[in-house]
């Protein structure tokens, strides 16, 4: 007898999270579906965590509402959940005639997207916000609201106070079979398992066509955009004041230099489209091409150490905006190709689910009570734990490079959501993240957590 | 020079605690080691073979007896051995002694592209799964050949697992005839030179490693050894400059930095030296503080 369900969310990314949260603020009975063993494992870990505005989206996409909107929510949840924002700001760097020329058209659509604050600023204002960029800065705008965000916390938070609200998480349910029938759909996972619900979400990321297509949907297919990533040692983050933007081309947002609330910098990402979805490795060339963009853009930045390279794929598809479906008669609404905008837009999503859930005649109402949640704020520039112990008592760090604590790992062990692997602490506590990648403290971690390295 | 009153020493490996004895020996009042690890006694502690001892107590001991005695005789001497303590700012006291230490080099740091599959190590995290019982590998590479990179090939030994392959960019091992002898040879790990990984491969686990010459080695571990970096991150903090070319804290003659009352020794203070010759710069600079 498989367990029934009014609501079904496949995909517990940043987006399968964010509807799964709004609905469990409702009196609806919903089920969180991950076929990985953790959630925000996928595209939503490996994502460049900035908070967008926006302002470069296409006026009157899906995307440019969206984005706009969930800057808005995110900013006002993040704070009140410890997840963790940095307001940075940005500027857009153009380097060459060319670039500084495409500046003003960059603002008015930043105007056209109802953002209001971008300016075009001349070339030796950018060096003197930024003196550390390379030669041959043209000219720049500044973005003062785009920001940057812990991209780890954001799903764990979210899915945190989904399922303190009863929403129940399933972690290791692929779905391999759906049948659509007159009132409900049964789902079957891999491994034979099986939920029944009366609408469904499609928030699967790569594997969103797969899903699609599953129930018997076409149009929308996913063609993966990899994007290798290098994270500097924190010694680098005097290099920066905020993140370092490239004009945009149609094809990606280019290379970007940013601070990250981790107190890092970031490169990347490069933007390679591939065929297969499992291929999350970093390359020579992708290394290489970042190496060249990096000492351009900031050329002390390869005197600091380099922590973690690492890749992500976003779900792309042959259209530039998100890919967002409704089917009434099927009670299915599809979320696809949320590139890497979805984790600003994630709960502007879940409102427009809950809207488009209406249409296919199902309104749930907001429950009366909730509980609230609170997640350890990460950043570097929130308190950490560490901090708060006494002067001349022992701090307990075990991962001294990011100066997590016992307390802390032991902490996210026993939470609602708690990691079932290495990956997964390095996502809640920063473990492992740091400089030395587990030289001093991987077995410590491992008999503290019980979890293999 | 007066002699101090108080030392506040951090690190609590070779150097920090043959300091620390020698300061007490010596007749300083307080003496504090401050060890961010729950023991002290520094890597030695997880390097469970022959070779330690050597040139600063006259013994051959293996690195967990050597550890073990550092820590006891600073201990006898009446040392203040503080565990789990982390100094982040400057200490209150007449000298400041860093003995922070080195690590490797870990794979990210060496942009070596591939998958991020479990099993991927320094020797540092190899030796600590190994004494704890949690290393699972059964066919290792090792990148490097310097003196750590043949101690990983013991570790693996000790844990039922075989060194398949040594690879090294450089033209020639870098350590001790006799050690190369004793592990590489003895055991038939071939030691390939000049050349690079090219790509780590593997899902979950990795599986194999491809090298910039083509060739491609199934294996479960690779181990980044040696390629040692300065623990060097209180030292910036507070302000001490570095050496060009390599980023020890730069210290004269007599372990002094170039801000007043704090001194470096050990591998924080210089490129990588066995733990016994670290020992010896921290009993020279007590010497030098209490006046020789």
């Amino acid at each position: 007898m498989s367990e029934s369900f009014d609501v079904a969310v496949i995909g517990g990314g940043v987006v399968g999270c964010a509807v799964a949260r709004l609905l469990s603020l409702h009196e609806s009975r919903v089920v969180l579906l991950e076929a990985g063993a953790d959630i925000g494992a996928g595209t939503s870990k490996a994502n460049t965590a900035i908070l967008h505005t926006g302002f470069d989206a296409t006026p009157g996409t899906f995307e440019a509402r969206l984005v706009a909107r969930g800057y808005e929510l995110l900013s006002a949840y993040a704070p009140s959940v410890g997840v963790s924002i940095e307001r940075t700001g940005a500027v857009l760097v153009a380097w060459s005639d060319e670039q500084a020329a495409a500046l003003p058209a960059l603002a008015a659509k930043a105007a056209a997207n109802g953002y209001g604050h971008a300016s075009v600023i001349d070339a030796a204002a950018v060096r003197e916000l930024e003196p550390h960029l390379g030669d041959g800065v043209t000219g720049g705008m500044l973005v003062p609201d785009e920001h940057v965000i812990d991209p780890w916390n954001t799903p764990i938070a979210l899915a945190t106070e989904a399922v303190v609200n009863g929403c129940k998480l399933m972690r290791n349910f692929r779905v391999k079979s759906a049948k659509i029938g007159n009132e409900i759909t049964t789902l079957v996972s891999q491994t034979g398992d099986s939920v029944t619900a009366r609408f469904l979400i499609n928030a699967a990321g790569l594997h969103g066509d797969d899903v699609h297509r599953m129930f018997g949907f076409t149009g929308l297919t996913i063609r993966p955009r990899r994007g290798e990533l290098i994270v500097f040692d924190k010694f680098a983050r005097p290099l920066l004041g905020r993140t370092i933007l490239p004009v945009p081309t149609s094809h990606t947002k280019g290379v970007l230099v940013a601070p990250t609330v981790f107190g890092n910098v970031m490169l990347g990402p490069t933007a390679d489209d591939i065929d297969d979805k499992t291929a999350t490795g970093s390359t020579k060339a992708g290394i290489y091409a970042l190496i060249d963009n990096g000492r351009r853009i900031l050329p002390r930045l390869f005197d600091e150490e380099v922590t973690a390279v690492y890749a992500g794929l976003r779900a792309a598809t042959e259209h530039s905006d998100y890919q967002l479906s409704v089917d009434a008669p099927a009670r299915y609404i599809g979320l696809g190709g949320i590139r890497s905008t979805g984790l600003t837009a994630a709960m502007a999503l879940a409102e427009e689910t809950l809207t488009y859930l209406k249409t296919c005649g199902y309104a749930p109402i907001p429950k009366e009570f909730t509980v609230p949640i609170r997640l350890t704020a990460m950043g570097e520039a929130d308190e950490r734990p560490y901090q708060r112990v006494p002067a001349g008592e022992p701090q307990n760090i075990v991962c001294h490079c990011e100066r997590v604590t016992e307390t802390e790992l032991l902490g996210v062990m026993s939470s609602v959501v708690p990691p079932v692997n290495f990956d997964g602490i390095r996502r809640r506590t920063r473990a492992t993240a740091g400089r030395c990648q587990g030289f001093y403290c991987i077995a410590d971690i491992c008999s503290l957590t019980g979890l293999k390295p | 020079m007066t002699s101090p009153k108080r030392v506040v020493i951090v690190g609590g490996g070779p150097s920090g605690l043959s300091a620390a004895s020698e300061l007490k020996k010596r007749g300083v009042p307080e003496v504090i080691v401050h060890e961010r690890e729950h023991t002290a006694g520094g890597a030695p502690r997880h390097t469970d073979h022959l070779g330690f001892g050597m040139r600063d107590l006259r013994r051959i001991l293996t690195g967990p007896q050597y550890a073990a005695r550092l820590v006891n005789a600073a201990v006898a001497q009446g040392v203040d051995v503080r565990l789990r303590s982390t100094v982040f700012e400057r200490p209150d006291a007449d000298a400041v002694i860093l003995a922070t230490g080195a690590r490797e080099r870990p794979r990210a740091a060496r942009l070596v592209p591939g998958d991020r599959s479990a099993g991927i190590l320094t020797t540092g995290a190899l030796q600590q799964l190994v004494q704890r019982g949690l290393f699972d590998g059964k066919r290792a590479v090792i990148v490097g050949a310097e003196h750590v990179s043949f101690s990983a090939i013991m570790t693996l030994r000790h844990a039922g697992a075989k060194a398949i392959a040594m690879v090294t960019d450089q033209a020639k091992h870098q350590t001790y005839l006799p050690l190369k002898l004793a592990t590489a040879t003895l055991r038939r790990v071939p030691v390939i030179t000049g050349d690079h990984i090219a790509e780590i491969h593997g899902d979950v686990r990795v599986e194999a490693v491809t090298l910039d010459s083509g060739r491609r080695i199934e294996c479960d571990t690779v181990i980044f050894s040696g390629d040692w970096i300065p623990d060097n991150e209180l030292a910036r903090h507070l302000g001490i400059a570095l050496q060009t070319g390599y980023p020890a804290a730069s210290v004269d003659a007599n372990f002094a930095t170039n801000q007043p009352g704090i001194y470096a020794i050990g591998n924080v203070a210089h490129a990588v030296k066995a733990a016994d010759l670290c020992a010896l710069d921290g009993r020279d600079l007590a010497r030098h503080l209490t006046g020789r």
